[in-house]
C-alpha cells in the first residue's frame, strides 16, 4: 500500500515539473534556514568541547541585592560566597569556579593581540573533557605556591609563538606579566559562554578578587552531578543555600540596603530562559512557547503557499479521485493517501534543506562569525528536522486533501472540481 | 468592470481565501521588514553630534583599591597622558562611551512626564577630545566644582521635547522620579547618538563628574603619529603606574564597525529570510493563477467568441487578481497601521507610513507580474481552441 502510494507520489512530482521546484524550494529552504537556527542555538545550549557527554554541570553566573524599591546591584558569583558556602554544598559531585573573562594585551614585535584571560581552580580541569595538544594543566601544588603557569588554547599558541610550534615550558607576557606555559588545549568556542577563554591561569593569582567581601563579585560557580539526575537536588540545595544568605557584615554601608539576595543555578539553556536578566528566575515554559510560536509562523507562509498551490491542483488529479471513488475508496482513505504523499515531498524536500542547511553552516564556521565555533550538524538537530518535516507535511497536506476527498464522484469524473 | 471582478471573486469566496491569507501574511512581513531596515538607515545616515576619528578608549579596572590611593594614582597618569605629544586630548567618562555595550539611562522629566535619556558622566574636558557642539549656553567649567549635585547639559532633542515652548537654558529638570532632584540645565548640545542611533532612545544628557566617584573610563584623542609601537609603550607606562590595574585599550573607529556589524546582522538576516518568503510567495502565486487560468477556458473561448479583445480578456484576469490584493491590503494596512496609532515602539510615525507604501506597491507588483504571463497567454488561445476543450 505505502509502495504504492510513494509510486504515485513519484509520478506526480514527476509529472509537473515547475509545480515540484516550487513545492521543494519552500520546504527545502523553510527546513534549510531552521536547521540552521537550531543549530546555532544548540551550539550554546547543548553539551559541546569542553563539556564532554558525561559532564553534567549546572552554573552559578550571577548574584544579585534588591532594596525591593527597584534599586539594587548585580553582578557575578563573589569569591566570599563561593568560599564560606558554595563549596561546603554536599550534593554536587565536584564543586568548580571561573572568573568572568578579563581582556588582555600581549604584543608580539608591533603586533597587538587581545587575550581573554580566565582564573580558574584546578578542579576545574577534572570536570571538563578538554583535549591537551601538549603538556598538561595546573594542579593543586600550582595552586598552593601561586605559580605564573597557564595554559592557553591552540589559536593563542599559534599566534603568539607560530604555528604549531611547541609552547610547553616556554614564557608568555601578556599585560607585562610573564607567565610559563604548562599545557596547550584545543580552541574553545565562543558559544561556549562561560569556558570560553584563550589564557587560563591559576585562581590564586587573582589576589585583589580573592579578598573581596561582598557576596557579589566576578566568578562563575560550576557544581557538578554524578549524573543528569542529581541536577535537580543541586538547583534545591542552592535555592535553600541562597533563602539562608544574608549580607556580609563586612559589606561596605550602601550596600547593607539591599537585602533581598536571588541567585540560581541555572543550566545553559535555564540561563536563555531568564533573558540574561540578574536576578530573575528562569522560566523555561515560555522560552518553550516563544520558540515554538517563532518557529510556526516562520513556517506559516511557506505552508499556506504550498496549501494553496496543492488545493489548485485538486482538478489535475479529479479522475482518479473519480474512479477511485466508484470503485470503492472512502474519504478517509483518500485523505489519507494524498497526506502521506505530501509527507513523502516534504521529506524529500527536507533531505534537500539539510543539505543547504550543512553548506550554510560550512561559510558561517569558515568566516569565524562566532570564534573557534565547530559547526557540524547534531544528531538531535537532525531528529528535530525530520519532525519538522513531518509538522509541515501535516501542515501543509492536511486542507487539500480533505477538500479532494469531499468531490462528488460524478463531478470528479466528469473533470470537475466542485 | 472592477464591479464585475469583485463580483467574480466574490462567487468563488471559498477558493480564494486561501489566497486571501497569503497575500495578507505577505504584506504584513514586508511591511515589518521595511520598517526595521528603513528606521536603520535613516539612524545610519544621520549626524552623531561627535567625532570618533583617532579617538581611543582606555578602560581601567582598579580592582579594589582604596578610593585615596586610587585617586593619586589616577592624578599620576593625567600627568603621563600630558607628557606625550601623540596624545592632544583626554577626557574622563563612565562606561558609556561611544558605540560600547554599556548603557546608563534615567527617567527625566519637568515634574510631569518623563522620558528616558542615556546619562553620561563626563569632566570638563569630553566636549574638546569628541568635538562635541553646543548650540546654546556652555559647557562645564572647573567653577562648577562647587556645586554638590551637578547641573545638567541636554541635547538639542531632548530639549525640544520638554520645552517646547522655548529656549532650555536655565530652565530645570528633574533627575529620577523617587527623590526630588531638581537641577538647572547650563548647555544644550547638538543630538548626541553614541552608538549611531542604534539601539538607543536618542535623548542624552551630560553631568559632570565628582570626586567622590572615581571614573573607570578614559576617551584619549591621539594625533595621527600613534600606532601600535604608541600604544604597547603607553600601556607599558600605565602598568607602571598602576601595577594593580588591569586596562584596556580599545580604538573606538573598531568598536564602531563591530557594533555596526553586530547591528546590521539581524538586518542582513531578515532581510533574507523575508526575500526568501516572498519569492516563494511569488513563485506559489504564479503557479496558482496558471492553474485557476487555465481551468477557465471555456469562459475565454466564450468571450472571446462574443467579440472580446485579448487585451480585455488580459485585463480582466488581471484585475480580478488586483481586487483580491487590494481586499487583503485593506485588512493588512488595518493591522499595520495600529504600530504607529499604539505607538508600539515610540518610533516615528513617518517610518511607518513609508513602510506600509513600499509593502503596498511590492505586493501589486507581485500580483501583477504574477498573473500577466497566464493571463496573456490565455488570451492568445483561438476561441474555437479553447471552446473545443469543453
Amino acid at each position: 500500500m505505502l509502495r504504492n502510494y510513494i509510486k504515485i507520489a513519484w509520478k506526480v512530482l514527476a509529472r509537473n515539473k515547475f509545480f515540484t521546484f516550487v513545492s521543494l524550494f519552500g520546504i527545502s529552504l523553510t527546513i534549510g534556514i531552521l536547521l540552521v537556527l537550531a543549530t546555532l542555538f544548540d551550539q550554546i545550549v547543548g553539551k559541546h568541547y569542553p563539556v564532554g557527554p558525561d559532564d553534567h554541570l549546572i552554573y552559578v553566573a550571577t548574584v544579585s541585592q534588591e532594596d525591593g524599591k527597584g534599586s539594587g546591584w548585580n553582578g557575578g558569583v563573589g569569591y566570599y560566597l563561593y568560599k564560606n558556602f558554595i563549596q561546603k554544598m554536599k550534593s554536587p559531585k565536584n564543586i568548580a569556579v571561573i572568573s568572568q573573562p578579563k581582556s588582555t594585551n600581549s604584543f608580539v614585535g608591533d603586533r597587538k593581540i587581545t587575550l581573554s584571560l580566565n582564573y580558574t581552580d584546578e578542579d576545574y580541569w577534572d570536570m571538563h573533557s578538554y583535549s591537551f595538544i601538549e603538556g598538561k594543566p595546573y594542579n593543586a601544588e600550582h595552586m598552593r605556591d601561586k605559580a605564573r603557569v597557564v595554559v592557553i588554547t591552540r589559536a593563542t599558541r599559534d599566534s603568539y609563538f607560530g604555528e604549531g610550534v611547541s609552547a610547553v615550558g616556554k614564557s608568555i607576557e601578556t599585560d607585562n606579566v610573564v607567565y610559563k606555559v604548562l599545557g596547550v588545549v584545543e580552541n574553545v568556542s565562543e558559544a561556549s559562554i562561560y569556558q570560553y577563554s584563550d589564557f587560563y591561569v591559576p585562581l590564586t593569582l587573582a589576589t585583589q578578587q580573592l579578598q573581596n567581601p561582598d557576596l557579589i563579585g566576578q566568578f562563575i560557580v560550576i557544581l557538578q552531578g554524578e549524573t543528569e539526575n542529581d541536577i535537580p537536588t543541586i538547583k534545591e540545595e542552592y535555592k535553600d543555600l541562597v533563602a539562608r544568605l544574608t549580607v556580609p557584615a563586612a559589606s561596605q554601608g550602601w550596600k547593607q540596603n539591599y537585602k533581598i539576595i536571588s541567585s540560581y543555578a541555572m543550566s545553559k539553556i535555564e540561563r536563555i530562559s531568564s533573558g540574561f536578566v540578574i536576578g530573575q528566575e528562569p522560566q523555561m515554559g515560555l522560552l518553550t512557547t516563544i520558540l515554538t510560536a517563532a518557529m510556526l509562523l516562520f513556517m506559516l507562509l511557506p505552508a499556506l503557499n504550498l496549501i494553496n498551490l496543492n488545493s489548485s491542483r485538486i482538478s489535475e488529479r479529479s479522475s482518479e479521485i473519480g474512479v477511485r471513488k466508484a470503485f470503492g475508496a472512502n474519504s478517509m482513505t483518500l485523505a489519507w493517501q494524498f497526506i502521506v504523499e505530501n509527507i513523502l515531498v516534504t521529506l524529500i524536500g527536507g533531505g534537500i534543506g539539510l543539505l543547504l542547511a550543512l553548506g550554510a553552516l560550512e561559510i558561517i564556521e569558515s568566516s569565524e562569525l562566532i570564534t573557534h565555533a565547530e559547526l557540524g550538524l547534531q544528531f538531535n538537530v537532525f531528529l528535530f528536522a525530520v519532525f519538522l518535516c513531518l509538522v509541515f507535511g501535516l501542515l501543509s497536506g492536511v486542507l487539500p486533501a480533505y477538500r479532494m476527498s469531499k468531490i462528488q464522484v460524478v463531478n470528479a469524473l466528469k473533470g470537475l472540481n466542485s | 468592470m472592477i464591479r464585475q471582478a469583485f463580483k467574480l471573486i466574490w462567487n468563488q469566496k471559498g477558493k480564494h481565501l486561501g489566497l486571501f491569507i497569503e497575500i495578507f501574511f505577505s504584506f504584513m512581513v514586508l511591511f515589518l521588514v521595511f520598517s526595521f531596515g528603513i528606521y536603520n538607515l535613516q539612524e545610519f545616515f544621520s549626524p552623531l553630534g561627535y567625532s570618533y576619528e583617532d579617538v581611543w578608549t582606555i578602560s581601567f579596572n582598579r580592582e579594589g583599591l582604596e578610593q585615596e590611593a586610587a585617586l593619586l594614582v589616577d592624578e599620576q597618569i593625567e600627568d603621563a597622558l600630558r607628557s606625550y605629544p601623540e596624545i592632544q586630548e583626554f577626557s574622563w567618562t563612565q562606561g558609556n562611551v561611544p558605540f560600547a555595550n554599556t548603557s546608563n539611562t534615567s527617567a527625566m522629566s519637568r515634574g510631569n512626564g518623563n522620558v528616558q535619556a542615556q546619562r553620561f558622566t563626563v569632566d570638563d574636558n569630553y566636549d574638546e577630545t569628541l568635538e562635541v557642539k553646543l548650540t546654546e549656553g556652555r559647557w562645564f567649567e572647573e567653577q562648577d566644582e562647587v556645586f554638590e549635585k551637578s547641573p545638567f547639559i541636554i541635547t538639542q532633542n531632548m530639549a525640544e521635547e520638554l520645552f517646547p515652548e522655548g529656549s532650555a537654558l536655565g530652565q530645570k529638570l528633574k533627575w529620577g522620579d523617587t527623590e526630588e532632584d531638581y537641577r538647572e540645565i547650563i548647555g544644550v548640545v547638538e543630538d548626541f547618538r553614541y552608538r549611531g542611533g542604534i539601539m538607543e532612545s536618542g535623548y542624552s544628557f551630560f553631568i559632570r563628574k565628582n570626586n567622590d566617584h572615581l571614573l573607570s573610563d578614559m576617551l584619549i584623542k591621539v594625533t595621527e603619529e600613534a600606532d601600535a609601537a604608541f600604544e604597547a609603550q603607553l600601556i607599558k607606562q600605565l602598568h607602571q603606574i598602576a601595577p594593580g590595574y588591569s586596562l584596556e585599550i580599545r580604538y573606538i573607529d573598531e568598536m564602531r564597525s563591530n557594533f555596526l556589524l553586530v547591528s546590521f546582522i539581524p538586518m542582513l538576516i531578515l532581510g533574507i529570510i523575508g526575500a526568501f518568503l516572498i519569492f516563494n510567495v511569488a513563485l506559489g502565486l504564479f503557479g496558482v493563477l496558471w492553474q485557476n487560468i487555465s481551468r477557465r477556458k471555456q469562459e475565454i473561448g466564450v468571450r472571446r467568441a462574443m467579440g472580446s479583445s485579448k487585451a480585455e480578456i488580459t485585463i480582466q484576469f488581471i484585475l480580478e487578481i488586483m481586487v483580491l490584493a487590494t481586499i487583503s491590503l485593506i485588512l493588512g494596512i488595518f493591522f499595520a497601521s495600529q504600530f504607529p496609532l499604539l505607538d508600539v515602539f515610540g518610533v516615528n510615525a513617518g517610518i511607518y507610513i513609508v513602510a506600509i507604501v513600499f509593502a503596498a506597491i511590492c505586493i501589486y507588483l507581485l500580483v501583477f507580474v504574477c498573473a500577466l504571463i497566464p493571463s496573456t497567454q490565455a488570451a492568445e488561445l483561438h476561441p474555437a481552441i479553447a471552446l473545443r476543450e469543453e
